[in-house]
């Protein structure tokens, strides 16, 4: 169907300011995907409406907020191709990961808001995104290195075992893992250059798996070693230690 | 402010390879407006930071897809933003919303003018221009996510009608931000 101008720039309009009928809306999301100059109208008038936005007086966010989004962070690195560290928590401490996409289906979709954003935004971009995504959650490895973390005393409080360079970490608890209240054990690798990496947050007892990216996986078989900070519940708010490293250990090839 | 949409879109740059401090500094600057317009759709401020929080770690999530030619960071957040509060209130169906919705309870129009940059002054003064219901729909339907039958609830007027302001507010809008009038 060919879209008049006058009828593009309706149609434009009222997508984005929000007044089309349902069917209407998703007849414009699948056309956005191919229609380069509905789009242009429909990036165009997002530009114009938003500038509508600056003129509200703000509202500053309580300070909570951030700390929650501070902690999602820490475990959920931007997703792309060109990502130089993308970090996935797989279990258990990590906040659910978003609904994992199927390479090739339309599934990788998700919800409605995220690819209204993309389909404006870049499709190739959006499809490396769900490349990323796709990350599969492998069976648990053979250890090519370990790390024990011990206390004052000698005894163990963490056993980390990676396979590397896939970039698989394990780790399990021992004894005396339990941060005080509020508080979180964070895991950094320490470059032989450069300022530490944060490789999540530790479990408090049991286990959990992290997958680093093969990027940083590559690091890590040349890092100085590995430390533990004394962070805020849900991580370090800044991406650099705020607390305390209160332990230290060297990656030891097993 | 050509300024402050120059350090956003560096800071989102920043985001895209990971730097959590750009972050930070993204959400301090960006934040307060994008909760502006959350507590305005949403009408319930902790409903309103939740979608905020989801919308920033969307923005985290896919930074390296925000594409500086394609548009200012301050119009891909509020996109992201927009389109979360949207969902949200249609899931719930406003169901605390929309029964009750009246003029009395929809926020101040008037608390604009002393904000934000030229640009968006220019808006204002196109806004200004148009017609009273035209300009309360636009704004009823984009600023606080109004469907068209809630806008006509909202301001007592038939459907017809407000249709006919919503798209002839859009148009006229267009042809004065595009005329730079």
């Amino acid at each position: 169907m060919k879209l008049t101008a006058a009828r593009r720039a309706h149609v434009a309009s009222a997508f984005v300011v929000g007044t089309l009928p349902p069917r209407a809306r998703a007849w414009v999301e699948r056309r956005l995907r191919h229609d380069a100059e509905l789009c242009f109208a429909v990036t165009g008038w997002q530009d114009h409406l938003a500038r509508w936005v600056e003129l509200l007086a703000p509202v500053e966010p309580r300070p909570e907020v951030w700390e929650a989004l501070a902690r999602r962070i820490v475990a959920n690195a931007p997703q792309a191709a060109s990502m130089p560290e993308p970090i996935t928590v797989l279990n258990p401490i990590a906040p659910p990961l978003e609904p994992q996409p199927q390479k090739g289906s339309p599934a990788w979709v998700g919800t409605l808001a995220f690819w209204r954003a993309s389909a404006t935004l870049g499709l190739a971009a959006s499809l490396a995104l769900a490349v990323g995504l796709g990350v599969a959650l492998q069976p648990p490895p053979a250890p090519t290195h370990t790390a024990v973390f011990t206390d004052g005393q000698g005894r163990p409080v963490w056993i980390l075992e990676a396979e590397l360079p896939e970039g698989r970490l394990g780790l399990r608890a021992l004894a005396a893992a339990q941060p005080p209240p509020d508080r979180a054990y964070e895991l950094w690798m320490l470059p032989a250059d450069g300022t530490p990496v944060s490789l999540g947050l530790l479990p408090a007892s049991g286990t959990a798996e992290l997958q680093v990216s093969t990027g940083l996986a590559q690091r890590l078989l040349t890092a100085a070693g590995l430390a533990v900070s004394l962070e805020p519940a849900g991580g370090s708010p800044t991406g650099q230690p705020t607390g305390p490293v209160v332990y230290q250990a060297a990656l030891a090839r097993t | 402010m050509l300024d402050r949409d120059a350090t956003l879109a560096e800071l989102m740059h920043r985001c895209a390879t990971g730097d959590q401090g750009a972050f930070r500094e993204l959400y301090a600057l960006a934040s307060p407006q994008l909760l502006a317009l959350l507590v305005r759709m949403l009408r319930r401020r902790d409903l309103a930071e939740e979608v905020l929080q989801e919308a920033f770690v969307s923005a985290w999530r896919n930074a390296t897809e925000y594409d500086a030619g394609r548009g200012r960071v301050m119009t891909w957040l509020t996109t992201i933003a927009r389109n979360r509060a949207l969902d949200e209130l249609r899931r719930h169906k406003r169901a605390a919303i929309t029964p009750g919705v009246d003029l009395d309870q929809l926020p101040d129009e008037t608390e604009e003018e002393n904000y934000g940059p030229v640009e968006a002054r220019a808006l204002a003064a196109c806004l200004d221009a148009l017609p009273d219901g035209q300009r309360r729909s636009v704004q009823l339907a984009y600023l606080d996510g109004l469907s068209q039958d809630e806008i006509a609830r909202a301001l007592r007027a038939p459907l017809g009608t407000v249709k006919s302001w919503v798209r002839r507010g859009l148009v006229a809008l267009k042809r004065c931000v595009e005329g730079g009038a």
